[in-house]
């Protein structure tokens, strides 16, 4: 769909701010009732996800052109659909495709974010969203003896995604999931430097030609190798492969699940049994990618009409895409299988868990943005009285790191599978 | 006078360089409006964008502004979460003041029963820190992610827990008032230094100039700080919150009911609210259909709601209303529950079991008194709601009488299809203070891309709005300045005592310089 | 004389008077407001009249000074601040215009009094939420206007309460009618439309009963107004509660308010209670020392449903509330009955004022606050009387809780014989002095009546400022009871 496609959203924007807030039944204190950290930070109603949506109208229908501002309000937004669930538990309206088509069109106008480009380029490049170089890609399995899967079939395609082949301190975490898969006897392979970017960075900061360029190439590779599972680590990949792909490409037939799913169905059938006694409190940080906006996508070709003379609806009826679905469960029962873990929930989980702060390009195009963002999860994160906040997505680990590392906080950063790894002898 | 660059640096100055904008994207994020404004869909962008918009960060600055507003002839505006068509410049050359960053709550007295605070605190925020004392707070129609404050010292507001609770204007206390010269007074026991529990004097109450029925819309300089009569709260400190997005619940708690409850004719139900209000069992109570209808209220798309009523599920009878009982004891609730049993017996009122089923109970009673259902009534049916000019706030008798005139007008302009018709009676009301008055306000869900159907509302609006002059209902709480609500002062003044003129000499005495946007008030007398 | 003429060609001949003995009942009260007389009193018998003689007041620049109550009057707000006044004396305008059982609301005129309007409504099966023990002559209207505290603090949802829509003739001879009862259409149209005049705010944007409550006459005059009624229970109980310290018993009437029970609700000290109870003299002096030091009298009721079901359930909670604070509520305490004590607080006092019976005379020193603060004030008000010299034990003192329990009346009553001038003088020491010292300690004196107009003002210039540009707008040639409050 192009951005004109939505314009009666874009008409039927009421301006009532829910985008600004978390589902309003699930407001539980005055501080942290906020959902976007784009509005959050920079108050302007342009930065809410209505804002945008009428930024958009205006640049439509011509009443503006492209403003100094406007770029840059377009991508100091994580992308995170904060908006979006908000917005859709009351309404029918898809803000967050606006938002995306907005970015779409931009880039299209050669509106486009500097640093962005820059990593664009690298992409073009070197297959990568991390400015490394594609013959490094494979690094982060050496030693591992895992099966290649440009080489070899497999049933399971393990993807490592961008920031875990590149990112050296993150490196535990993505070995330790291949090697949780195989402690469970089942058979993997990976791409090593043959995987490929999954392309949903590239397509969130408005380059959508990158996303079905690697949809297509990733599919090619998948088919060949007859793989009957993708599982991810990153939450980011897990979007691509589950949510964009069959939107922009067909089904891929097959199934994918992120890390935490597999370890969860793992846990359940005995297959693997965390036994060591890991006391120690922790939260949850719900990546967006993987709970909000990893529910998976229907098709769905309709038209819209009007029934009761003036109430809208869609012919067929559309599988609305509003939060309910996303994978919620899986990682708080790996993390509730660990004994000794206390797991205590922050006020804003699940469907309207607030951002990390790393998404839609803006930890590589406004780090003191993505850093805001983070300190705001961390205290959110402290009121619970946890002494770790637990994770499941790489952007989302780097990004708290970085955070507590700037300001010496003492809150620890794990990644689920490194937390049951440790308790798995 | 044009607004200038010199202009711009010295207000950049005041709040610095990242809290004001006057870049075209941003200025048409504060010129497009959402249901107001009834014209056409081109009009959602109402005819004035703002010079600049500014978010100052405190009483002082906000004060340096207009201070700089009177001295260079620039009119502003202040408005927390910009919600409606009377928020937007009304001229050239406004200046815009987006509250959001005065933010805090300074005080919540239990004892007293009483909040105090900044301009940008939404009713959801209110609730739910009061909540965890004991309190409550009326979730206003317009939805609990709008401005307490603005409510409060501002605009309107009433919705289900009205009964209760009372008004909004009704409940305001202590106020801290940036004049529209820009010098600082607070309205009340805190310019005695007597704290914030009140709002009355010394000698004549000067909140009956900070605001009357309706606030003065930013028309009048801008408030600061308030306080606001909280209310108490039987349930827990926390409502626990149940499913995924859209389909949230909360469980009716034990000593609580919920029903809705039809009645033969709007006389008898007329007769039921006066007696639950003698009563002073209802915690909550409004009439079932409105906007759309409580059986949109529990879906969460307008898919399902149209696939469950076709499977002729989600039926609310067209006269209806919805209560919620609260008690604090088992003795108060068995009371309670029999008192209504015999005032239904004695109206013909009767329990509906659509209300009765426990998904519907459950999500619908979440409706009743914590999110208001205004969000996801109004504007998801069809994009839109307005109101056809059927407005009252008087006795519940006059209430029903504008009940009656309003079915035969939603009628037909369901009949010519112009309106969303589910069958139900879209118009709003509540009670208000044990019935000892009442409002509706009959609004109808239009499309909102549909020229047809908007037009039609427009149509709609002035037959209503005559037939409310004709009848007659007290509808002048409804008019605001020159009329992007909906009905423009002009028009109802002179039928009322022309009250404007006073609203006109008090904007010229207060604001000599015309620094405040008189758009949504008054314009000073020549 | 040429006043006299002007007027009664307004009023008609015999509603006019200039003779000495009536200037001199008007020319001063029981306050300290010094005696001055006015060129006459005129006594208008409809609104037309009254709007009528204010513009006649703007023509020829002459002070106003509206009166409605029958004597003795208190606050010297109806005392002319300048010579060469005229006293507008609303008595005539006496009549209850509607009683409205359903909509529970009466109209009526300013001259209405309690004497007249308690029994009206009764008959109807309401009561008025009344002051406490106004005098039967005291005007209903007037003690509104006055913001005078009610004993039913539930059923206050406002400080405007029970007060609802006025008409009045503003100081520039303007009729005006506010809330619903503006329009549109006549109260006749209204009325066919069901409508009741019973929505109090507005109209539009303005609250113009409140600009005009609190004025002491300063704004207009009002010619009418809509009033709420309360449905008159079925059932009563009565409880009196005796504490030596009042924090225990403000916390328990905290959680009264919390819980949504009771009607009337109220504290009295020993020596006001004595003031109200005693029959005499000398049963007072017994009394004071008889009661506790603080009474809390508080009544629940069963209305028209399942009344007795009502109390049954609201005792139960009040009583487990009570245990909680340790108080003990009775029905009767040192032989005071609280249920009779109740009944003669539902009536206007068809005795001499109470305040008036032990010694002949009553200064009040009042203001608002809350409950919670309320016990620092007494300590000031206590101490400034010992630094005094002043008899503690002749220290009335009522609380009055309002407005749903978010504020209270805190009020000390001076009782001394104004014959006695060493009396008189250590009362008006103590009333300027005491009334500094609760000033400077946060006591909000929102009706400043006399002295304390000054001192009030001089702390909130911002109000003085506004209040002034009101004025300008509602009386600009200030003629409306000039030299009251900041004007």
């Amino acid at each position: 769909m192009a951005l004109r496609d939505y314009e009666k959203d874009m008409q039927r924007c009421p301006r009532c701010s829910e985008c600004k807030w978390v589902p309003l039944a699930k407001i539980k204190s005055w501080r942290f009732a906020q959902v976007c950290p784009s509005i959050g930070r920079y108050n302007f109603h342009s930065y809410s996800g209505g804002g945008r949506l009428i930024m958009g109208m205006s640049v439509l229908t011509g009443r503006i052109d492209y403003t100094d501002d406007y770029v840059d309000i377009l991508y100091r937004c994580q992308m995170c659909g904060g908006c979006d669930i908000s917005c859709k538990c009351n309404k029918d309206m898809e803000p967050l495709a606006i938002a995306q088509e907005l970015r779409i069109k931009a880039v299209e106008d050669g509106q486009v974010s500097p640093v962005h480009m820059l990593l664009i380029d690298g992409l073009k490049k070197e297959d990568n969203m991390m400015q490394g170089k594609k013959a490094d890609r494979g690094k982060w399995a050496e030693g591992l003896d895992v099966k290649d899967i440009t080489q070899d079939r497999a049933d399971i395609y393990f993807h490592a995604g961008c920031r875990y082949s590149f990112d050296e301190e993150l490196w535990p975490d993505v070995r330790g999931a291949v090697n949780l898969l195989r402690k469970a006897g089942l058979e993997v392979g990976i791409g090593g430097k043959e995987e490929n970017c999954c392309g949903c960075r590239a397509y969130e900061m408005g380059y959508k030609g990158e996303l079905t360029k690697y949809a297509e190439s990733n599919f090619d590779m998948l088919k060949a190798a007859g793989a009957k599972q993708i599982v991810t680590a990153c939450a980011e990949c897990y979007y691509g492969f589950k949510v964009l792909y069959p939107r922009f490409l067909k089904d891929l037939g097959i199934e994918v699940l992120h890390i935490t799913e597999y370890l969860a169905r793992l846990v359940q059938e005995g297959k693997l049994a965390p036994t060591k006694n890991t006391p120690l409190r922790v939260t949850y940080h719900d990546p967006c990618h993987l709970g909000r906006l990893g529910e998976p996508y229907v098709p769905w070709d309709g038209v819209e009409k009007k029934v009761f003379q003036q109430m809208y609806i869609y012919e067929p009826p559309k599988p609305w895409r509003k939060g309910t679905n996303g994978v919620y469960e899986a990682p708080r029962d790996v993390i509730r299988s660990i004994p000794g873990v206390e797991l205590v929930e922050m006020e804003r989980i699940k469907e309207y868990a607030w951002c990390c702060g790393a998404g839609g390009g803006v930890i590589d195009g406004y780090a003191d943005f993505a850093q805001w963002t983070a300190m705001e999860r961390m205290e959110e994160a402290k009121t619970t009285g946890a002494e770790a906040i637990v994770t499941a997505c790489p952007w989302c680990k780097r990004n708290f790191t970085d955070a507590i590392a700037e300001s010496g906080e003492k809150l620890k950063v794990f990644d689920v599978v490194e937390l049951i790894e440790q308790a798995i002898r | 006078m044009a607004f200038s660059r010199d202009a711009y640096r010295e207000l950049e100055d005041i709040v610095g360089p990242e809290n004001i904008s006057a870049d075209l994207a941003v200025l048409d994020t504060y010129t497009f409006t959402g249901t107001y404004g009834l014209k056409s869909i081109d009009a959602r962008y109402q005819a004035f964008r703002p010079e600049a918009v500014i978010l100052p960060g405190g009483t002082k600055e906000v004060q340096a502004v207009i201070k700089l507003c009177n001295r260079r002839g620039i009119m502003s505006k202040a408005s927390s979460t910009f919600f409606g068509a009377h928020n937007t410049a009304g001229s050239e050359g406004v200046v815009l003041l987006d509250m959001r960053r005065m933010n805090r709550i300074l005080d919540i007295d239990e004892k007293n029963m009483f909040i105090l605070l900044e301009p940008y605190v939404s009713f959801a925020q209110v609730q739910a820190e009061a909540m965890k004392r004991g309190l409550n707070c009326n979730i206003i129609g317009a939805g609990s992610q709008t401005s307490f404050f603005a409510s409060y010292t501002s605009m309107d507001g009433n919705n289900s827990q009205a009964i209760s609770q009372g008004y909004s204007g009704r409940n305001l206390l202590g106020v801290e008032w940036v004049l529209p010269t820009g010098e600082v007074m607070r309205v009340g026991a805190p310019g005695s230094s007597a704290g914030w529990f009140s709002g009355d004097g010394p000698g004549p109450s000067l909140r009956g100039i900070v605001r009357g029925y309706k606030g003065a819309c930013g028309g009048l300089g801008v408030f600061t700080k308030c306080a606001g009569h909280l209310h108490p709260w039987p349930g827990g400190s926390e409502m626990e919150i149940i499913g995924i997005s859209p389909n949230y619940e909360a469980a009716v708690p034990p000593l609580f009911e919920y029903h809705i409850i039809e009645f033969p004719d709007w006389d008898r139900c007329a007769d039921a609210i006066y007696k639950i209000g003698e009563a002073k069992i209802a915690y909550a109570l409004h009439k079932a259909g409105g906007p759309g209808s409580h059986g949109a209220i529990v879906t969460g798309s307008n898919d399902e709601y149209w696939a469950k009523r076709q499977a002729g599920e989600l039926v609310i009878p067209r006269i209806s209303i919805c209560v919620v009982l609260a008690a604090n004891s088992p003795g108060e609730h068995e009371y309670q529950v029999k008192v209504l049993d015999r005032i239904l017996e004695d109206t013909g009122g009767k329990i509906c079991p659509v209300g009765e089923e426990r998904t519907f109970k459950n999500r619908d009673y979440l409706h009743m008194i914590k999110t208001c259902f205004t969000p996801r009534v109004a504007f998801r049916l069809g994009g839109s709601f307005h109101v056809d000019g059927i407005v009252g706030t008087e006795s519940m008798d006059n209430i029903a009488v504008a009940l009656k005139v309003d079915d035969v007008l939603r009628d037909k302009y369901a009949e010519k299809g112009l309106i969303m018709d589910d069958g139900t009676s879209n118009a709003w009301g509540a009670p208000m203070e044990d019935t000892h008055y009442a409002l509706a306000e009959c609004g109808h869900p239009i499309s909102s891309t549909d020229e047809t159907s908007i037009k039609g509302m427009r149509q709609m609006m002035e037959e209503g709005h005559a037939l409310a002059i004709k009848t007659p209902i007290s509808l002048s709480w409804r008019a605001l300045g020159t009329g992007s609500y909906g009905i423009s002062t002009a028009e109802i003044a002179p039928l009322c005592f022309d009250y404007d003129k006073w609203m006109r000499k008090i904007k010229k005495a207060f604001d000599p310089n015309t620094a405040s946007d008189p758009s949504t008030y008054a314009f000073p007398e020549e | 004389m040429l006043h006299k003429d002007a007027l009664e060609k307004i009023v008609g001949a015999g509603n006019v008077w200039d003779d000495a003995a009536t200037i001199e009942e008007y020319s001063s009260d029981l306050s300290f407001a010094p005696r001055v007389r006015a060129d006459c009193v005129v006594k208008p018998g409809r609104a037309g009249e009254v709007q009528e003689i204010v513009k006649w007041a703007n023509e020829t620049a002459t002070p106003l000074v509206p009166v409605s109550s029958g004597p003795p009057h208190f606050r010297g707000d109806t005392v002319p601040s300048t010579g060469g006044a005229v006293v507008v004396d609303l008595s005539r305008m006496n009549e209850i215009m509607r009683v409205d059982r359903r909509n529970r609301v009466c109209m009526i005129e300013p001259g209405v009094t309690f004497g007249q309007l308690v029994p009206r409504l009764a008959e109807e099966g309401m009561r008025l939420n009344m002051p406490l023990l106004p005098r039967g002559s005291k005007s209903v209207i007037g003690s509104m206007l006055e913001r005078e505290p009610v004993i039913m603090p539930l059923s206050q949802w406002d400080v405007i309460d029970p007060l609802i829509c006025i008409e009045v003739v503003f100081g520039t001879g303007d009729l005006f009618r506010t809330g619903s009862a503006a329009g549109p259409g006549t109260l006749e149209d209204q009325w066919r439309a069901k409508q009741a005049q019973v929505t109090q705010m507005g109209p539009g944007q303005t609250d113009f009963a409140r600009v005009v409550q609190g004025a002491q006459g300063t704004m207009g005059i009002v010619t009418w107004a809509t009033v709420r009624c309360d449905v008159a229970p079925r059932m009563r109980e009565a409880f009196l509660v005796g504490a030596d310290n009042l924090d225990k018993i403000t916390d328990f009437i905290y959680r009264l308010m919390w819980l949504k029970l009771g009607d009337e609700c109220l504290v009295l000290n020993n020596v006001s209670a004595a003031a109200v109870l005693a029959q005499n003299r000398e049963g007072y002096s017994g009394m004071v020392s008889g009661l506790p030091r603080w009474l809390l009298l508080f009544c629940l009721s069963g209305i028209e449903y399942f009344p007795e079901e009502r109390l049954a359930y609201q005792e139960k909670s009040m009583m487990e509330a009570a245990k909680h604070f340790g108080l003990e509520p009775v029905k009767a305490l040192t032989g005071v009955s609280a249920y009779e004590l109740s009944g003669t607080l539902g009536k206007p006092s068809d005795r001499q004022s109470w305040k008036l019976r032990q010694r002949g005379a009553c200064e009040d020193i009042f203001f608002l606050t809350t409950l919670d603060k309320t016990e620092g004030f007494v300590k000031v008000m206590l101490d400034t009387a010992g630094r005094s010299g002043y008899s503690l034990s002749d220290i009335g003192i009522y609380v009055q809780p309002m407005v749903q329990g978010t504020s209270c009346h805190c009020e000390f009553n001076l009782f001394y014989d104004r014959t006695n001038a060493g009396e008189v003088k250590k009362v008006r020491d103590l009333y300027r002095r005491a009334s500094d010292a609760l000033i400077d300690s946060g006591a909000f004196f929102s009706r400043p009546y006399g002295d304390w107009a000054e001192r009030v003002y001089r702390r909130d210039g911002g109000s003085t400022a506004a209040l002034k540009k009101v004025k300008g707008i509602f009386d600009p040639n200030d003629i409306m009871n000039p030299g009251k409050l900041c004007f």
